[in-house]
């Protein structure tokens, strides 16, 4: 059976969603994407709560993290991700406006797959996410208890 | 040795010390004071003895010659036949027999103490008649005509009182009194001699009741010649005819002076005081003396009592010395622990001292002083907290800066792109441009930020100073140059540059940025020169970074390390203009100054300073 992988991307900003989905959708991949608008939404989503008690079950096959998010932020989220037995292994990539060092730094102690800074060049952002979601969407391989969603 | 500079110690040291000092200087004083008026009683004392003694030898000698004298005008002497042929028989004779003067002799030996023996001389010196008579067998010779006093006395025809000498009879020293017998007519008929018994004389003046271990005062006689005739203290200096010329005093004497003095007795081997005098009339000498050791008994039996109080006297000072230190400590201890809190930072800390005097107003100094300290430390927390609440935002301002100044310019450059790429064939030439125009400025607008971020940051960021190879991060800056900048003819020349204490990321970025200038603004000719070299002058070295690009004109060059100060346009040069500025900041974090020269059209150098070590 083919594995629908699903990208869950949490970005608070509408535009920054839709150029985000445009740019997948470039590479036929806008259908997988999951949308929050916050870290709490995110969370949610993960462990079928809220709005998503009745979602189809399975975890994505990686989680798109804006940093500044309202309510909770990426590294929360990002935090509580790797804290929770059930969640840790599935792979988190930070999107984000700048490299601030501060903020790389912490992400990189919390165990963070990647971290991109979007570029100002529509192009290249183009070019970013593509890479993103074939890589983690496409060619990486996960570990059974993510494919499960268990 | 540290132990001695506390005060606990020191204090009650000190007291001891000047306690014992005092009660020191005190005992000497009372001593020097107790043996000059002991010395000055015991040589008035000493005078009278003496006087008293020479009273009594004078009375006792005035006796015996009275004796001799009297006794040689009796006619049992004076009638005596000396030898002569007619010898009258009876009592009723006109002379008197050898029997006549025994008796005489017997009688006065009898009554005066102070003869052993007498003697009848002839005038030429020859014995007649000698009492005892058993003393007349032992003589070892008859002649006395050799002796001093025959001699003086035929010469002054007066009674003589000799110096010492061996008795021709008792073979003992002795000392005789000789007077003249003279006939009617005057002349010397013989000699009349006394020998005095020296033990006898000895005893003259000694309490009868004293037994001889106790004497320790004592007199003695000497002759002309300072030999001993008597001494009360030891009857074997007149026994072994003892000379006592050596004596100072005695030597005094015998020259005719009287008077007391202290002296070391070269016979007795001891210091002593002592009176003399010579004894008049005879020649001879008397003196009295007391031992040092014997007059000062009682002040060493003193001194000894007083030593003793003395040290008791520093014990208890030296106790009260203790107490009293504790005293003065108390409040100096409560002080110090109360500066050791306020000192270790607890300012809040008072100190508590009601006592008065100087340690309290010192501790109401003190108090004063941390309540000062006090006051500043909460200014200095004030200006801290400010400072730091304004690095606080200055850092929240470029978080949110770097965060969502990016993001519009994102979306505007994305929506740009979107509607070229969704109407690129509805969209006229010129709006296709527009859109392009729109999209440049904010690229242009994002590198802006990027650069104000990164020139930022470098003011903010820590320096982590090390030895620095400035050759070595040549190298690494060079070749990414290079890798930047495909398909240039640059011509590159070094100096081996000097090792330099500073931060590696730091002065990386300062000659990324400088070889990243000369490469740019020598894009246009056709061959690039590039040199980068270094001189040094005593407190510094001067690196610099030569090109013969376009250069500048020099009445711009203080604007040139402003931040996003532009010499050229940006359609001529790309950038934002803030290479230099991030040099200069570096290079003044480093302590270092930075400026450049130039020739337009001919090219610029580029110069920066680093301190020495």
């Amino acid at each position: 059976m083919i594995c629908l992988k699903t990208i869950l991307l949490a970005e608070d900003n509408p535009k920054d969603v839709e150029l985000t989905i445009e740019a997948l959708a470039e590479h036929n991949l806008a259908n997988q994407v999951v949308t929050v608008k916050d870290g709490v939404e995110a969370m949610e989503y993960l462990k079928y709560e809220g709005n998503y008690k009745q979602r189809n079950p399975g975890h994505p096959a990686v989680i798109l993290l804006d940093i500044k998010m309202p309510r909770m932020d990426g590294i929360e989220v990002l935090k509580t991700i790797r804290d929770d037995e059930k969640l840790k292994m599935i792979p988190v990539v930070i999107l984000t406006s700048s490299r601030e060092e501060p903020d790389l730094k912490k992400c990189y102690e919390l165990g963070v797959n990647a971290y991109v800074v979007k570029p100002v060049n529509f192009k290249d952002f183009i070019d970013a996410v593509k890479e993103i979601g074939i890589f983690w969407a496409l060619i990486n391989e996960l570990p059974p208890e993510v494919r499960s969603g268990k | 040795m540290m132990r001695l500079t506390r005060l606990s110690i020191r204090l009650p040291l000190l007291i001891i010390v000047l306690a014992s000092l005092s009660i020191c200087v005190m005992i000497l004083l009372l001593f020097f004071t107790i043996r000059s008026t002991v010395l000055e009683t015991e040589t008035a004392a000493l005078a009278n003895s003496l006087k008293g003694y020479e009273r009594s030898i004078d009375f006792y000698l005035d006796e015996a010659r009275s004796v001799m004298e009297i006794t040689s005008q009796g006619k049992r002497i004076t009638d005596y036949h000396f030898g002569r042929t007619s010898v009258p028989v009876s009592a009723s004779r006109e002379g008197y027999m050898e029997t006549d003067v025994r008796e005489l002799a017997q009688s006065v030996l009898k009554n005066s103490r102070l003869f052993e023996y007498l003697v009848l001389l002839n005038a030429d010196g020859t014995i007649c008649i000698m009492a005892p008579r058993q003393l007349q067998q032992k003589l070892t010779r008859k002649e006395l005509a050799f002796t001093s006093w025959y001699k003086k006395l035929m010469e002054t025809g007066q009674t003589i009182t000799s110096d010492l000498h061996i008795s021709p009879a008792t073979q003992r020293p002795t000392v005789v009194i000789a007077t003249p017998v003279r006939s009617r007519n005057g002349k010397i008929a013989g000699i009349w001699v006394g020998g005095i018994n020296l033990d006898t004389l000895s005893q003259i003046g000694i309490p009868k009741s004293l037994p001889n271990a106790l004497i320790n005062r004592y007199g003695y006689i000497t002759d002309s010649r300072g030999l001993i005739i008597a001494h009360q203290g030891n009857l074997q200096y007149v026994k072994e005819q003892t000379d006592f010329n050596s004596v100072p005093a005695i030597k005094a004497a015998l020259s005719g002076k009287a008077g007391t003095m202290q002296q070391l007795c070269p016979i007795e081997g001891l210091e002593e005081l002592i009176a003399y005098t010579p004894l008049t009339g005879m020649g001879w000498t008397v003196a009295y003396v007391v031992p040092i050791k014997v007059a000062f008994a009682p002040i060493y039996t003193l001194m000894r009592y007083l030593v003793l109080i003395g040290l008791l006297a520093i014990i208890i000072m030296g106790i009260g010395g203790l107490a009293i230190a504790r005293q003065v400590i108390k409040p100096l201890e409560q002080l110090k622990n109360g500066a050791i809190t306020i000192g270790t930072g607890n300012l809040a800390q008072r100190i508590d001292m009601a006592s008065g005097g100087e340690v309290s107003e010192l501790a109401a100094e003190f108090n004063r002083m941390a309540e000062a300290l006090s006051d500043k430390e909460k200014q200095l927390f004030n200006y801290i907290r400010r400072l730091e609440n304004a690095n606080k935002e200055l850092e929240a301002f470029t978080y949110s800066v770097s965060h969502d100044l990016r993001a519009p310019l994102r979306h505007i450059n994305g929506y740009v792109e979107l509607l070229i790429r969704s109407s690129r064939n509805s969209l006229p030439e010129k709006g296709i441009h527009y859109l392009d125009s729109i999209a440049d400025s904010a690229r242009h607008m994002a590198a802006l930020i990027d650069d104000l971020l990164q020139f930022s940051r470098t003011g903010r960021q820590e320096m982590q100073r090390a030895d620095v190879d400035m050759n070595l991060i040549l190298q690494e800056v060079l070749q990414t140059t290079k890798h930047d900048n495909p398909g240039r003819t640059i011509e590159w020349s070094f100096a081996k540059l000097p090792p330099v204490y500073g931060d590696q990321a730091m002065l990386r970025q300062v000659w990324f940025n400088l070889l990243s200038n000369a490469v740019k603004f020598t894009r246009k000719k056709e061959k690039a020169i590039i040199y980068i070299g270094y001189r040094e002058d005593k407190m510094e070295y001067v690196f610099f970074v030569r090109d013969n690009g376009v250069g500048f004109d020099m009445q711009y060059a203080h604007k040139l390390f402003g931040i996003f100060q532009r010499l050229h346009s940006s359609g001529e040069f790309e950038g934002t203009g803030i290479g230099l500025a991030n040099v200069r900041r570096i290079i003044a974090k480093h302590g270092g100054r930075t400026w450049a020269e130039a020739v337009l059209d001919q090219g610029a150098v580029f110069y920066f300073t680093l301190l020495k070590n």
